[in-house]
């Protein structure tokens, strides 16, 4: 009776108590393991190791993202396994690998203790320039705050090192963002640069709409970047010391990833190369979020033609370079194209099978791609028409979203974006 | 086998007056039910005390009737087997009808505040005519894990402006603005799975059920109805709106804020700012 008490006191004691909070999957709190997987070599534009590797990805493309998702995480699994085991093979007869660790290491530090050669580059701060390897790690700094809140609400999502494995990423679809490529979706620059500290105070503070990201900004919102609604909990979550530290691991990434493609190209890492790849990679972030005397980024999109006053007449325009509706014969005449992807009908991923949408062009994260549903009135990297203006202009980094920059006229992209408001109006539902 | 009535009645009584001390001692120190600012909060209130004074008195008899029994006829080893009885019937049929004539009582008592704030047509005439018209003041779509809030260009009018589904409705996240001493019709939709839009300082909670749309009104006291919510040196004052029902691994921070504003214009302008930062085009 005396020992049947015990052990359930002891029983809900060890249950109250919580699990530890310090452990690190792969045990090593002390460094970001370095990523064994061939597909970013690949996405740094290194040479593709295998064939057998393409023709599963070509497969993964061609599958449907809603009904196959089985299929899709066989195959994704498939691939990553015997990728691993390239990897694995090629580093034991490398000293790359080491070399990569050690340049890491100094520039980002650990999960624990974080650095960046960046010290913080919040809004109203313009970018401090440190030494490799300096410890900023005093609780309180940005980096520090934002580690602490990045290991209490996105860990289970975006993993514990930010590669996107986190347990709560089996269930979703889109998958949670993995920093390790160095991209985001939503910008503010132009195709192929980096993101501006804004754009991820953005998207962290309101979200993204239409995915399981929540929004965690301030109750008031941050009306300085326009964002007017937030978040009244939790309490004491610093959106900007959060973007620092996402901002970090999406360097880290592509730094690593940079690395990697020297290694690819020149058999080997040393002294030179690295240099010259860090080098590279800082540059564009610099030159992404480069900033005048009033503190304006120098180098985001911002639109050469006004908004057209007539809202219908311009979304009419809109409607032909889409190809909403458009016949074989006329087709040329859709100079957006947004028809092959999204649908003659804008229902993108839930178009009916005679709208012959969804070509196969995979995405950057081993998934088919899945062209946004249009008609819903969800607009993911938000709804203001500046936002649409840019998705449209500069493409959505990692998908197959191409941009329009030199296809479209400023004029033209007003056009597509207000038809695009008018058909979000539709309320069809999706089958 | 020996038990030890008398201690483990004496726990019990503890843990009984302990419990009635407790609902003396908070709300005499503050640590009640949260400030309510709703017109029909009273009401609610009302109810609630009426249901806690019948329960006490249930509780301290049972509790008094369980532990005197426990003390008096525990097992200590010194008392011959127990008697078998067959039951009194008219004990029986005693203890079955009063407690259901009180739960028809409560029944009764309650129905009239429950038509009120949860039935269209028992709505206040004013706001059983917007649920017709289908002309809320706001749509809320609760989503995991956040609030959709979307607002015609001019809630509450009589026009095009007044109704959701144009191009110029007004869309913000989690903080719920309104302004003090009007009717505030919502109507409240789930993106996904059950949720529960509560508003604690209001005496309001409705389950988000997905796939139905469902009209919730609520109206924070003005300056007409007496203690206003929002003092006049304030331009507005916030509350909690709390998901009460689990929806997900963010339950626990699926909150928003209602802010209830001074007056009508103070509510316009933060409309009108909140439009023009949606409509940015640079």
């Amino acid at each position: 009776m005396k020992l049947r008490c015990l052990a359930s006191l002891a029983f809900a004691a060890s249950i109250l108590s919580g699990c530890p909070t310090n452990t690190y999957p792969a045990g090593d709190k002390d460094a970001y393991p370095l990523t064994d997987e061939q597909v970013f070599w690949t996405a740094a534009g290194g040479k593709s190791i295998h064939d057998q590797q393409k023709g599963r990805r070509e497969q993964i493309a061609k599958l449907d993202p809603l009904k196959d998702s089985k299929q899709i995480n066989d195959l994704r699994t498939e691939i990553r396994n015997a990728e691993k085991d390239e990897a694995a093979e090629i580093a034991s007869v490398n000293s790359a690998q080491v070399i990569m660790k050690l340049v890491l290491a100094r520039l980002f530090g650990s999960p624990e203790h974080p650095t960046s050669p960046f010290v913080s580059m919040s809004t109203d701060v313009s970018p401090v320039f440190m030494q490799p390897g300096s410890d900023i790690e005093e609780p309180g700094s940005p980096l520090d705050t934002g580690r602490r809140l990045f290991k209490q609400h996105c860990i289970h999502c975006h993993g514990f090192y930010g590669f996107g494995d986190g347990p709560t990423a089996n269930f979703l679809l889109p998958k949670p963002r993995d920093f390790r490529f160095g991209k985001v979706k939503f910008t503010s620059t132009a195709n192929g640069m980096r993101p501006t500290h804004t754009d991820l105070v953005r998207t962290i503070a309101q979200g993204v709409p239409g995915t399981m990201m929540p929004a965690f900004g301030p109750a008031d919102g941050l009306p300085e970047i326009g964002i007017f609604a937030g978040h009244a909990g939790p309490p004491g979550f610093d959106v900007d010391a959060v973007a620092s530290y996402v901002e970090m691991l999406l360097m880290r990434g592509s730094v690593e990833v940079k690395l990697a493609a020297k290694w690819n190209d020149d058999g080997e890492i040393n002294k030179g190369n690295a240099q010259s790849a860090v080098d590279s990679i800082l540059d564009e972030w610099r030159q992404a979020n480069a900033k005048d005397q009033d503190g304006k980024y120098t180098n985001v999109v911002e639109p050469k033609a006004p908004r057209p006053a007539n809202f219908a007449a311009s979304a009419e325009i809109g409607r032909k370079l889409f190809g909403y509706e458009v016949e074989e014969s006329k087709k040329g005449e859709a100079k957006a194209g947004c028809f092959t992807c999204h649908g003659l009908h804008a229902k993108g991923v839930n178009s009916p099978p005679e709208d012959k949408a969804l070509p196969d062009v995979p995405n950057d994260y081993m998934l088919p791609s899945m062209p946004a549903n249009l008609t819903l009135g969800v607009y993911r990297g938000g709804r203001r028409p500046i936002d649409l203006y840019r998705r449209l202009y500069a493409g959505i980094q990692g998908t197959a979203m191409p941009a329009q920059a030199n296809n479209l006229t400023p004029e033209e992209i007003w056009n597509v974006v207000d038809f695009i408001y008018q058909i979000g109006m539709s309320k069809e539902k999706p089958e | 086998m020996h038990s030890n009535g008398k201690l483990w009645a004496a726990v019990f009584a503890l843990v009984a007056i302990a419990c009635s001390v407790a609902y003396w001692w908070g709300p005499a120190h503050d640590m009640w039910l949260p400030p309510d600012h709703s017109t029909y909060g009273i009401k609610t209130d009302n109810l609630f005390n009426m249901i806690l004074a019948i329960t006490s008195v249930a509780f301290v008899g049972v509790q008094i009737a369980l532990c005197s029994f426990m003390w008096k006829y525990g097992n200590d080893g010194s008392r011959a087997r127990g008697t078998f009885v067959h039951g009194n019937h008219q004990l029986e049929v005693a203890w079955t009808v009063i407690p259901a004539a009180i739960l028809v009582l409560i029944a009764v008592v309650q129905w009239s505040t429950w038509l009120e704030i949860k039935r269209p047509a028992n709505f206040p005439e004013k706001v059983a005519k917007q649920v017709e018209e289908k002309r809320p003041f706001a749509e809320v779509l609760a989503g995991q894990f956040e609030w959709r809030i979307t607002y015609p260009r001019h809630p509450g009018s009589e026009g095009p402006d007044g109704k959701i589904g144009a191009r110029d409705d007004v869309h913000v996240l989690n903080n719920f603005h309104v302004p003090q001493g009007e009717y505030i019709l919502i109507h409240l939709r789930s993106r996904d799975v059950l949720h529960s839009f509560y508003l604690p300082n209001f005496r309001l909670k409705q389950d988000a059920v997905p796939g139905m749309t469902i009209p919730v009104w609520f109206m924070a006291k003005g300056p007409k109805e007496g203690d206003a919510t929002c003092p006049p040196d304030k331009d507005s004052v916030r509350f909690d709106l709390m998901c009460a029902e689990l929806c997900g691994w963010g339950h626990y921070k699926m909150k928003g804020a209602l802010t209830v504003h001074r007056d009508r214009a103070s509510f316009d302008k933060w409309l009108d700012e909140a439009k023009k930062a949606e409509e940015a085009t640079q």
